[in-house]
């Protein structure tokens, strides 16, 4: 019964999403594009940042690695994107390969420092190579028509963002009762017991750093094509490095639904507030971010997914009590 | 032979600033070296020591080191209050050490907000004395207001160490960062050494924030950054439980910091930063003058 | 018992942490299908043996030849995968995963690797029977009390499939029914199982009851070496435990 119930859930929302551009202004759209794009970044964040227990600071700079390496294939030589992103995502593994190596050294926030400095490292790196990169002006996407990614409504950009979402959770879905899901796992519940068992421990956290940075390279070529444009000071910062890991926890880390709960609530919340504020008082829906972290992290140390499926579980327990159903 | 003397001239800049990398490095270091918890709003609470500097020697006209003195004070107290409401709720739970990096992550986000508001994003800086009078020795030269918060950061982090090996609070202090346990059993009231610890690390980060801010031209809400990650480098460049390490550590990064903008120009000076710290810590991860860590 | 050709020879092992010798030039050999007892009293060097045969240590000095394999200096999951598993002293349990994927990890990394996850699972269930902690497949690990954890990583070390098992106080902390008990399973993987055993305990009339041989170690160093009943009686074994005489 609970199953089914969850099922019918699941296909509502589904449908929910896939009409929703038939009735909602361009705004809307947009915010859920954004929505869905944090998402898809948190959910490869929890690859290493959740199931790892490896806490990066530096998932921002994936994404630049990840928009540049498909906008400079694009401009300068003419590759789709859809071509390109696949290179994005390569570029981006690498990088996170060395974000996997430092793993091995650092723990818990002096890994999370080597990340940020990583992050401006490349930050640092981007505005540096101005041949290759254009410097702090960034490049403007040129190009258009699908074949390029580049499409006239937000609409279109919204069934990409989402269909991206989507494959992030049926991936982590599957990740997560694989072989390797389950050994990352180990590995951060107890590094000596993952060793004890046969787990590489060096090779599984840097595998499990470089497909977070490449789920996260690919994001990057996405979120560049619905801007039009990269720049360093946009796309690598610490802030945004901040925001994926945030938005996974307040939703709940080691999930695949987490990242999707935390995007929904909190990014539409801060781009609303934001268009309510922004132009009176920059930064007040920044408090608000600051402040549901906080509330989360100390109230509901699971983030709200693992918060709300117990609820429901216990809720769901008690029916069955009262209907007379036996328990487990 | 101008170029040269202009290089040594860069190289004291930094060798000076890096002094007081080990300054606000200080504070995070013992925060971290007590009760194992990171401050991340470290960058922001120096951010808010410069503002109180700014605010009390412009609107009162007073000495901008008695200001430092507010600065201390004042955050010693936003200090104790962030720390009931970010790190104690949490550090005794299980993963809480991890849960600090987020708490403290929303404070940071919150005290950078507040200062937008309040003070908008536009750079300020104030006048003195000791901003514009200049010292010559062996041919360089450095600003009054530079020369004192090198020299305050030095004295401030031998007065920290002598305080954890001397005073009775300080032993405490030493007592809960080696075994927090024990230190219990032998009725050291636990979290309120934790609660004057955080205090004493954030008013530290205000005083030098207030020091800083004497000769810093750019005062504004986001200016906590770059000092923030220059603590953490320098931090983890120590090693752990090094008090006095902080202070070399500084230095050398404020020298490499000055080497990176003689060979890649300011912009990018903190290029050369970043590759060495990332080298150090693949190569000596526990710091330069720290322990080796222990397995098992 | 006949004579078996050596599983495991450890030849003149050093092990120091700074100025600490924990490990002085010891030797040891293990033979097939024995079980093997590993005493001594506190820091006489035990553990840290265990976690030099199991690659967590590197010796200063020394060779570990496993079925004429140079071991020495290998990482442990290399070890672990050649057939030597080992529990901790203190368990270290997946806390957040299942007792059954706690077991199934070892299974799918172990030595056979498999990368079937119902090969894996059959296995683990079977392991999990076997130590008698079935019931509790799908609860998290962190919820298991202190008897259910050495048990479960006693599982879980056997699904890795060893030839040699290194069990470190797997019986400390136990009521003695529930001593006896284990005491027996663990004699039985030796008799039916056909494994190899060691193991570290306090607790002596554990050891004397089912050790074939027992070593004994004292200040890191190799004290005496014999059956169960020559070493109750050895003198210096005596002393080293504070003058009791130990009953068998």
């Amino acid at each position: 019964m609970k199953i089914t119930i969850k099922w019918i859930t699941m296909a509502i929302l589904l449908i929910l999403a896939l009409i929703l551009p038939l009735f909602a202004n361009e705004f809307i759209i947009s915010v859920f594009v954004q929505a869905y794009f944090w998402a898809f970044l948190a959910l490869s964040w929890d690859v290493i940042g959740g199931y790892g227990g490896q806490f990066s600071l530096g998932h921002a700079a994936f994404v630049g690695i990840g928009a540049y390496t498909s906008t400079i294939l694009l401009e300068s030589y003419g590759i789709s994107p859809w071509m390109g992103m696949w290179a994005a995502g390569i570029l981006a593994g690498i990088a996170g390969a060395f974000i996997g190596i430092t793993s091995l050294r650092l723990r818990g926030p002096f890994f999370a420092l080597a990340t940020i400095a990583f992050a401006e490292l490349v930050r640092l790196l981007l505005l540096y190579f101005k041949n290759v990169t254009r410097g702090p002006l960034g490049m403007l996407i040129t190009q258009t028509g699908p074949q390029n990614m580049i499409f006239e409504q937000q609409s279109y950009y919204y069934y990409l963002m989402l269909a991206s979402m989507i494959t992030g959770v049926i991936f982590l879905k599957w990740f997560e009762n694989s072989k390797f899901g389950i050994g990352l796992v180990a590995l951060r519940e107890d590094e000596e017991a993952a060793e004890s068992v046969g787990i590489n421990v060096y090779k599984t956290k840097i595998i499990g750093a470089t497909i977070s940075a490449f789920l996260t390279g690919i994001g990057g070529t996405i979120y560049a094509q619905w801007l039009h444009y990269v720049r360093p000071d946009v796309l690598v910062k610490l802030d945004y490095s901040t925001q994926i890991a945030a938005i996974d926890i307040v939703g709940g880390a080691s999930s695949p639904y987490g990242g999707v709960i935390g995007s929904l609530i909190l990014v539409p919340l801060s781009l609303y507030l934001n268009s309510i504020f922004g132009g009176m008082i920059a930064g007040l829906s920044l408090i608000l971010y600051g402040v549901v972290l906080l509330l989360v992290v100390v109230l509901l140390p699971s983030g709200i997914y693992e918060f709300l499926r117990r609820r429901i579980s216990d809720i769901m327990a008690k029916k069955m009590e009262k209907g007379g159903g036996k328990t487990a | 032979m101008f170029e040269f003397s202009a290089y040594v001239q860069i190289l004291t800049s930094y060798t000076i600033l890096g002094g007081v990398y080990g300054l606000t490095a200080l504070g995070l270091s013992l925060i971290w070296g007590v009760m194992k918890a990171v401050n991340w709003a470290h960058g922001d609470t120096l951010m808010v020591g410069m503002y109180t500097a700014y605010w009390t020697v412009t609107l009162l006209g007073i000495d901008p080191y008695i200001a430092a003195i507010v600065a201390f004070l004042l955050l010693g107290l936003v200090g104790m209050g962030i720390h009931l409401i970010a790190i104690e709720p949490v550090i005794e739970k299980p993963g809480g050490h991890e849960a600090t990096l987020l708490t403290t992550l929303g404070i940071s986000v919150i005290l950078e907000s507040v200062a937008l508001i309040l003070w908008s994003p536009n750079p300020r800086s104030f006048q003195n004395v000791y901003k514009s009078t200049y010292l010559q020795f062996f041919g360089m030269r450095t600003s009054v207001a530079e020369a004192i918060a090198f020299t305050v950061s030095i004295v401030s982090i031998i007065a920290v160490d002598q305080l954890l090996k001397r005073v009775k609070f300080g032993k405490a202090i030493r007592a809960v960062s080696q075994n927090p346990i024990g230190a219990r059993v032998v009725g050291i009231n636990v979290p309120r050494i934790r609660l004057f610890t955080f205090g004493l690390g954030v008013a530290l980060a205000g005083m030098a924030g207030a020091l800083v801010a004497t000769f810093y031209p750019n005062i504004r809400p986001l200016a906590g950054y770059i000092w923030d990650i220059a603590s953490y480098v320098v931090v983890i460049f120590a090693g752990l439980g090094t008090i006095y390490g902080v202070i070399f550590a500084g230095i050398i990064i404020g020298i490499t910091e000055g080497l990176g903008a003689i060979f890649l120009t300011n912009a990018y000076r903190h290029i050369l930063v970043y590759i060495v710290f990332l080298l150090v810590l693949l190569l000596r991860p526990q710091g330069l003058f720290g322990k080796a860590l222990r397995r098992v | 018992m006949a004579k078996l050709p050596s599983i495991l020879k450890i030849k003149g092992i050093t092990k120091k942490f700074g100025g600490l010798v924990a490990l002085n030039k010891v030797s040891l050999e293990v033979r097939r299908h024995e079980l093997l007892g590993l005493i001594g009293p506190n820091g006489s060097g035990k553990t840290t043996l265990f976690n030099v045969i199991t690659g967590y240590y590197k010796p200063e000095e020394g060779r570990i030849y496993y079925k004429e394999q140079d071991i020495t200096g290998l990482r442990p999951h290399k070890i672990v995968k050649m057939g030597v598993a080992r529990t901790f002293q203190i368990p270290k349990p997946f806390g957040r995963l299942t007792v059954l994927e706690n077991v199934m990890s070892a299974a799918m990394y172990g030595r056979e690797a498999t990368a079937s996850k119902g090969k894996a699972k059959s296995l683990a269930m079977e392991w999990l029977k076997y130590v008698g902690l079935d019931k509790k497949a799908d609860i998290e690990a962190k919820t298991l009390n202190i008897v259910e954890r050495k048990l479960m990583e006693l599982a879980r070390a056997l699904s890795t499939g060893p030839d040699l098992l290194l069990l470190d106080e797997l019986v400390a902390g136990l009521n003695t029914s529930e001593m006896m008990n284990v005491v027996e399973l663990v004699r039985r993987l030796v008799d039916e199982k056909g494994l190899t055993i060691i193991m570290v305990e306090h607790v002596m009339k554990a050891v004397m009851s089912i050790s074939d041989r027992v070593f004994v170690l004292h200040r890191g160093e190799k004290l005496a070496e014999g059956k169960p009943e020559e070493i109750a009686k050895d003198p210096k074994v005596i002393e080293a435990y504070l003058g009791e005489p130990i009953k068998v």
